[in-house]
């Protein structure tokens, strides 16, 4: 199920933009290392901190791909998405929608092999949008 | 957080074109389990009574892969 969950360093630049929704993992450094892992959110943490890892220190909250999308979009206005493009690859592009008369293509770009790959630098590249703002 | 998974019509619906991946969680009929389902555990408790609750970027995902697997097919549409 991992492949559901946005890579460590996007979960780390979400949570230092503010993101802070319930998830239903979190990323924890493994035990005498500082490697990252993936852990379940499980009942043996309460409600309130399934619902704020990210005002925790040390944890960081696992969106799902959607979860971050969603969030950028409700949040900033900006729509990012993956598409199969004229040349065998696929593509992935980000409109700033003010409201529905008002659409500005803010990005198109990438040849990715797989969509989730286009998805994975869509991604990136919201990051980076926001981060510049 | 429910709102996160697809409704059981379509989980359903899924689960008879052949979906079969692991999911956080699953529907007993109308009842979306609230509590977490190990991916581990999952293949076990899964049964006739159960239907997986596929995430939405997990139903899509499998729409997209279904009509890849014929590649003119997909580029053919996108020249449309």
């Amino acid at each position: 199920m991992e492949k559901e969950f946005i890579t460590y360093n996007q979960a780390l630049a979400l949570k230092e933009l503010g993101f802070d929704e319930p998830c239903f993992a979190f990323y924890t450094s493994k035990k005498f290392s500082n490697d990252m892992c993936l852990e379940p959110v499980t009942q043996k943490y309460n409600t309130e901190f399934n619902s704020h890892v990210n005002s925790s220190g040390s944890l960081v909250s696992a969106p799902l791909y959607q979860q971050a999308f969603r969030w950028f979009r409700e949040k900033y206005g900006l729509f990012g998405y993956s598409y199969p493009n004229d040349y065998q690859k696929y593509g992935y592009r980000i409109v700033l929608v003010k409201n529905p008369e008002n659409q500005e293509l803010v990005y198109d770009w990438g040849t990715k092999d797989a969509p989730e790959e286009a998805e994975l630098a869509c991604l990136n590249k919201l990051i980076e949008i926001v981060k510049s703002k | 957080m429910k709102n996160e998974f697809i409704p059981y019509e379509q989980a359903l619906a899924l689960k008879e074109l052949g979906f079969d991946e692991p999911c956080l969680k699953i529907w007993e009929k109308t009842m979306l389990f609230t509590t977490l389902v190990n991916p581990e555990e999952f293949k076990r408790v899964v049964s006739e009574r159960y239907t997986k609750a596929p995430l939405y970027q997990q139903a899509f995902s499998e729409a997209k892969e279904s009509v890849i697997g014929d590649s003119k097919l997909i580029f053919k549409f996108t020249q449309v």
